[in-house]
């Protein structure tokens, strides 16, 4: 057995030079910039970096295009663009830049359920870069990926990770969607509200305590499973209009639905809760699995492999351990489909 | 030429140099060693502070994928009543190194899921209840793949590793998870890394880039920056111990078994073939496993019980946390009952 002791020669030979450096106790940690998602780390990816700057848009649902909301990949030289469809669904403004060009006219030509991907259109002046989407059927365990990161106006930046597991179907989660109110218990008082969960969709649109809700998506409520029968159709990030009576005003709002959490598990604590990551992050026929740590608005953008190839589209942030992305011969399917 | 052969020639080469000449000649022969013979033990890019070019993360990137398939195939899932945990096979008769706060304490019975599916009883050794290192064995040996140990201790600040681990639980179609970091931190009995882990990864393993195991998930701070593991020098510290199933130190993560400290929570009274639950607490053990009032118990793990004393001595055999099995008679029906004991 002559290979596994040059093996441990190789190690202890290696240990002596280590003896001359600091050993790990000695010291009082690993610059923030020499982590694996530090700045001095990510000047090794700039030619894939290069990439995100050509050929990844970012989204903007704000009537100024100040406040990122999520990213894109450019799919097709005469403008076309795939993002992530439940975060921009409802959004009265949307306006994206891709390099340092703004484009304020973005039309919404179609979208796919099953993957919650959507197709958007810009008008360029001069053909955009599509990304080289890559031939290979799947993705090697333990390679490197790169995302977008944060972003300024005229620079993209990135975030990298690996292939964390075997691509596979991420199936229903058990649970199912809510607004983020509690009713009333009593039966007279069972549509005024009694509590409105914080950040949930209904506190976003509005609702506050003491409404009397009417109707959802124009349903009048009468008995309890009225709602749920509006509800029960729904997917996390679908929305639903409420009408309410807020003393003697009736108000129309649309609230956004998160998945129910039955009860805030660990793991989704040390996730840093419901808001860090995506409403729709189950029921995908297909996913790379990747550990790079991305948030919900930094999903909807390309993955790529260290040539620059992307390999896949980031769909969600799953966990605090896990993205999610669309394998690139998925990919290639759903842009066939989608742009007819 | 052999290892010892090998090593004496390196000996006498080094007496004959001084440092830093030395270290540099070690390097050098290391660095054409590992080159000519193995790409994957080539591990120059720990030196750097950061990677600088594609070839540099390609070097990083083949060395994990080198190495990966056989850190998986160690790496368990351990499941104990509802709760996941994760732990790494480290014999070929199937020893197992996990973390204190997956087994909880010593020689509790639990289960163990390889890659493949399949299931195994296991025991659990030994632990140490202030660094979370433990160790557990799979009943009746067997032959496993299993990894080999870095006995040296000899990463530092700025190596790159992998964590493995089953994130949440067994999952059969996703295997098992690998996340790529640095060492960040380190004291005697903690190291850290910025590889992501969470639960059902705890006891899981930590590699470093050559596939030996240097340390055994524990714990996280709120950045995803921040996870904890126990370095191995805490387990070959303390291995003959933990092999002989002791119980070491105070907490914090194991509390020691306490003889008669169980609980059940419920009242009963003495009936011709057992004991007819009367009462059964709210919010109790005996109410969270499901007993109903009417229900007879009729055994305690296996033992017939005549009368209320019968239980009563038996309970003080029996610690809180434990888990033990009922026989119930409920109505024509008989049932088993797993109660965990709850805190008197």
């Amino acid at each position: 057995m002559i290979v596994p002791r040059f093996f441990v020669l190789t190690f202890i030979a290696l240990g002596l030079v280590v003896l001359s450096c600091q050993t790990v106790s000695a010291q009082g940690g690993l610059p923030a910039e020499q982590r694996i998602n530090g700045k001095r780390v990510w000047l090794a990816f700039e030619q894939q970096r290069e990439v995100l700057q050509a050929s990844s848009a970012v989204i903007y649902t704000d009537e100024k295009s100040r406040v990122k909301s999520l990213y894109g990949v450019v799919v097709g030289e005469d403008g076309y663009i795939l993002t992530k469809a439940s975060e921009i669904e409802g959004a009265s403004f949307l306006s994206l830049r891709i390099g340092s060009m703004l484009y304020n006219e973005v039309e919404r030509l179609a979208v796919d359920d099953e993957w919650d991907v959507a197709l958007l259109k810009v008008k360029p002046h001069e053909p955009l870069v599509p990304v080289e989407l890559s031939r290979d059927d799947d993705v090697k365990q333990g390679y490197w990926v790169i995302s977008n990161g944060s972003t300024t106006r005229s620079n993209r930046r990135l975030r990298v990770g690996i292939v964390s597991a075997k691509s596979r179907e991420i199936k229903e989660a058990k649970s199912h969607v809510v607004m983020g109110v509690e009713f009333e218990k009593a039966e007279e008082q069972k549509w005024i509200i009694a509590d409105v969960s914080e950040g949930k969709g209904a506190d976003k649109a509005g609702l506050k305590a003491g409404d009397r809700v009417v109707s959802a998506d124009g349903v009048v409520l009468e008995e309890r499973k009225d709602l749920l029968g509006v509800l029960e159709e729904k997917q996390p990030g679908d929305h639903v209009t409420i009408e309410l009576m807020r003393g003697t005003k009736r108000i129309k709002l649309d609230v956004s639905l998160s998945e129910r959490v039955a009860r805030m598990t660990r793991n989704d604590q040390m996730s840093g809760g419901e808001d860090q990551l995506s409403s729709r992050r189950s029921e995908f026929p297909r996913v790379i699995h990747h550990d790079t740590p991305l948030t919900k608005v930094s999903v909807g953008g390309p993955l790529l492999n260290l040539d620059g190839v992307c390999v896949g589209m980031n769909i969600a942030r799953a966990s605090r351990v896990a993205s999610f992305a669309i394998p690139a011969r998925e990919l290639r399917f759903l842009i066939a489909s989608l742009i007819k | 030429m052999d290892y010892r052969s090998t090593m004496l020639w390196f000996d006498s080469l080094l007496s004959r140099l001084q440092p830093p000449v030395s270290h540099f000649v070690v390097f050098v022969i290391s660095c054409f060693i590992s080159n000519s013979c193995f790409g994957a033990a080539n591990l120059y890019f720990n030196e750097q502070e950061v990677p600088q070019t594609k070839a540099d993360l390609e070097a990083i990137q083949n060395a994990l994928a080198n190495n990966l398939e056989d850190c998986s195939a160690a790496t368990v899932s351990i499941r104990i009543g509802e709760g996941f945990g994760s732990g790494v096979i480290v014999s070929r008769e199937g020893l197992i190194l996990t973390a204190a706060h997956v087994t909880a304490a010593v020689k509790g019975k639990m289960t163990v899921i390889l890659n493949d599916g399949s299931e195994h009883k296991a025991t659990s050794l030994g632990l140490h209840s202030e660094t979370d290192a433990a160790m557990m064995s799979i009943d009746g040996g067997g032959d496993f793949a299993y990894v080999e140990i870095n006995e040296d201790n000899d990463y530092k600040l700025g190596h790159w590793v992998y964590a493995i681990g089953h994130s949440g639980g067994f999952d059969l179609d996703r295997g098992p998870v690998v996340r790529l970091g640095r060492i960040t931190m380190g004291n005697d009995s903690t190291l850290h890394s910025d590889c992501k882990v969470i639960g059902g990864d705890s006891g899981g393993p930590l590699f470093d880039m050559s596939g030996k195991l240097i340390g055994i998930h524990s714990r996280v701070q709120a950045s995803v920056e921040q996870n904890m593991h126990v370095p191995m020098r805490e387990y070959l510290k303390h291995w003959v111990a933990l092999n002989a199933s002791e119980f070491l130190g105070n907490g914090p993560y194991a509390k020691r078994r306490v003889k008669g400290s169980g609980f059940l929570g419920m009242a009963s009274s003495t009936v011709e073939n057992g004991l007819l639950v009367d009462e059964v607490l709210e919010g109790s053990p005996a109410s969270e496993a499901g007993l109903l009032v009417g229900d007879i118990v009729l055994e305690f793990e296996g033992q017939k019980l005549a009368g209320k004393e019968d239980l009563k001595d038996l309970l003080k055999e029996k610690a809180s946390g434990d888990m033990v099995e009922l026989l119930v008679k409920r109505g024509d029906e008989e049932l088993e009952i797993e109660v965990k004991l709850g805190k008197k």
